[in-house]
């Protein structure tokens, strides 16, 4: 019985070295699974700089691409089957119809930028406080502190963590799109605010020092 | 052979087999991964220093030309000592302006720490605004005056310090690099006590190294530190707050309750609640006066598209009548925009045949039951005061004979529109077609003067003045 788990131990440290080495024979390897073409490279493209796909961008719809979709699929709350139709390809900000690159007006690609760190942000927040994320980036457009655009504020070095770990980058979904429209059309639930931060999780003195104006959710504003 | 015998002989079997397990086969395969893990750290760590050299050349290179562009400041600021003639000065004051922007984009690219740089970026940004207000009196023929001169000089000596200070940090390569996380980002390089404690050193702004300047510009302090002027009476408690939000929403609200005291821009108690049907609601009250500042209705409605003109005309009195019942008299409907079930329609104060622009009120209508479920009086009540109405106006005739004869109007009004960030100035609207844009384009009611002009841009959403 002892030999018998020695060899079940020596099995488990294969298995173990194999998986190590396996996540690069994985996608050595990649089959061929119908789709090819430009679009199959956008996916790609938008998967692999979300963090989803870690393959080449080589626009063949293979295995990787497919567990790539799936993943980004359960992620955003749509049935994961690994196909993209159009509910998936909406929110990954793709156009499966058109063949051109979609020409959005210098506004609404604001709006959709804003939308996204609000996604990135302030996912598990309350509406209001959503909001209140997109209102604090236009509050600081408008401050002297601060960047004086938009794209400023938001990739400041440094200023959302967001940004820092790349969660900017998912696709937003549809309440975070309201949030920034919303905030970007005056609601402001921050009341003028620059900064928030969560108070279980920050740490810099100079922001904790600061006077707390009011909180939403797990915010604090200042 | 006895089945005994049999577990012995295949247990003699597996003992060779761990033998050979153990001698041959992991020793090559322990080597092997470890050399594919030592290539592929490898190739991972000169990734990494590609990445950190290519993202340090962006710094040092957008250091540099900050460096650059704040000499560029200051030179156009030493010539504004000598320069007398309003159009060379208009000239080179525009010259800060563009500089102060460049700079204000170059340092929102340095990985800084905000809490030792948002005073720099104020002061640079500051320049900009303050620049761009000289050089636009300037081109209505004010000259500099004395206060300006002063001031003018003081920025220069700030400058030439900070100029010299970012040169030698540049020349010593001391470039920042504090901020890539967001914690680098709130914390100060330079503010460290004996202790090793931070040190908030910019509570006390009369500390600060660059001067304060007085003007009236979007980006001036006076501006950033504006009060409401709406807001009159006492301070209310929460629960006379909790009952004016009752009054504000209606007969429809089953729960409210107390969210949090907010106190920002305008001291407020929000609320959050739920309407007889189920729908989430939140509301904002003011502190001083009881004053609705917002109300957030969740919606029922899911219409898309621009309306017809009879639906048009029925949610615009929906609001009408909800804003004369609350008390905020005449109010006239300026550009609308239709988006996720509802109509967001702004709505100006008007006293007489004048239009208060900067009286803005934006209402929320449910397409579907055309019902009020969204208010946002914040511009309203920042703005909202008793207002003289100049009367020495040039006539309508006299004003458009000044336009050119190919724009088509459609509309006139007077209005009272911003001219700075602290003063307005009384126009006539013309509302009109050039080509295939339409525009809408203030004269000065009582000089003349085109005042400010707007395209109006039509989308799918509705209408947008930009």
């Amino acid at each position: 019985m002892k030999k018998i788990r020695n060899l079940f131990s020596i099995l488990m440290v294969l298995a173990f070295l194999l998986s190590a080495l396996l996540p690069g024979l994985a996608l050595a390897e990649s089959l061929r699974y119908g789709s090819r073409g430009a679009k199959v490279k956008e996916i790609q493209n938008k998967l692999k700089s979300w963090g989803y796909y870690k393959g080449s961008v080589d626009g063949i719809f293979g295995s990787g691409t497919q567990s790539a979709v799936k993943a980004f699929q359960k992620r955003n709350g749509l049935t994961a089957d690994g196909i993209v139709g159009s509910k998936t390809a909406a929110a990954m900000g793709i156009k499966l119809t058109s063949s051109g690159g979609s020409s959005t007006g210098s506004s609404s690609g604001d709006l959709y930028l804003l939308a996204r760190l609000v996604h990135g942000e302030a996912r598990g927040e309350p509406y209001k406080g959503k909001v209140a994320v997109a209102a604090v980036v236009l509050n600081r457009v408008k401050s002297s502190s601060f960047p004086s655009t938009i794209a400023g504020v938001i990739y400041q070095s440094g200023a959302f963590d967001a940004v820092s770990d790349g969660q900017i980058n998912l696709a937003p979904d549809q309440e975070s799109i309201n949030a920034a429209r919303d905030a970007m059309n005056g609601w402001d639930p921050s009341n003028g605010c620059l900064y928030y931060y969560n108070p279980r999780t920050a740490t810099s003195r100079w922001m904790l020092s600061r006077p707390v104006l009011l909180k939403i959710g797990e915010h604090a504003f200042c | 052979m006895t089945k005994e015998k049999d577990y012995h002989s295949n247990n003699g079997f597996s003992s060779n087999l761990t033998k050979i397990l153990f001698c041959y086969v992991i020793p090559p395969i322990l080597v092997i991964a470890i050399v594919v893990i030592g290539i592929w750290g490898g190739g991972q760590q000169s990734r990494a220093e590609e990445y950190r050299y290519a993202a340090e050349s962006m710094y040092v290179q957008a250091y540099t030309e900050l460096v650059d562009a704040i000499y560029e400041i200051n030179i156009s600021l030493s010539k504004l000592t000598v320069l007398q003639s309003c159009s060379s000065i208009a000239y080179t004051l525009d010259d800060i302006w563009r500089a102060s922007a460049i700079c204000t984009g170059l340092m929102s690219q340095l990985p800084q720490s905000h809490v030792d740089t948002f005073e720099m970026n104020q002061f640079i940004i500051r320049i900009g605004d303050y620049a761009r207000t000289l050089s636009l009196n300037c081109m209505k023929g004010d000259e500099l005056s004395d206060d300006d001169r002063r001031q003018l000089k003081e920025l220069l000596a700030a400058g030439e310090k900070l100029h010299e200070e970012l040169q030698y940090k540049l020349s010593e390569g001391i470039i920042p690099d504090k901020g890539l996380t967001g914690e680098a980002f709130y914390s100060s390089a330079a503010a460290v006590d004996s202790d090793g404690n931070e040190i908030n050193e910019f509570t006390d702004e009369a500390d600060s190294k660059y001067p304060t300047l007085i003007y009236d510009g979007p980006f001036s302090e006076s501006t950033e530190k504006l009060e409401p002027k709406g807001l009159s009476g006492e301070d209310i408690d929460e629960s006379t707050a909790l009952a004016k939000a009752y009054e504000y929403i209606g007969g429809d609200v089953v729960e409210l309750a107390m969210d949090s005291k907010s106190d920002g821009r305008i001291p407020s108690y929000d609320f959050h609640g739920r309407m007889a049907d189920g729908r989430k609601l939140d509301i904002s009250i003011s502190v001083q006066g009881g004053a609705l500042v917002w109300l957030r209705i969740d919606l029922t409605s899911d219409a898309e598209g621009l309306p017809g003109a009879d639906e048009e005309d029925a949610l615009i009195s929906k609001c009408r009548e909800w804003l004369s019942a609350h008390g905020y008299g005449e109010m006239e409907p300026t550009y609308a925009q239709y988006y996720s079930g509802a109509a967001l329609i702004n709505f100006a104060a008007k006293i007489g045949d004048v239009i208060i622009y900067n009286d803005l009120i934006k209402v929320d209508v449910d397409r579907k039951t055309q019902t009020v479920c969204g208010i946002d009086a914040r511009n309203y009540l920042f703005s909202h005061t008793e207002r003289d109405i100049p009367t020495n106006l040039l006539s309508v005739d006299e004003v458009q004979a000044k336009l050119s004869k190919e724009f088509e109007i459609n509309e006139i009004n007077l209005a009272l529109i911003p001219a700075t960030s602290q003063t307005e100035v009384l126009c006539y609207e013309f509302k009109g077609i050039m080509g295939d844009s339409e525009f809408a384009l203030y004269l000065d009611a009582q000089s003349g003067e085109e005042v400010k002009i707007f395209r109006i841009i039509g989308d799918e959403n509705g209408k947008l003045a930009i």
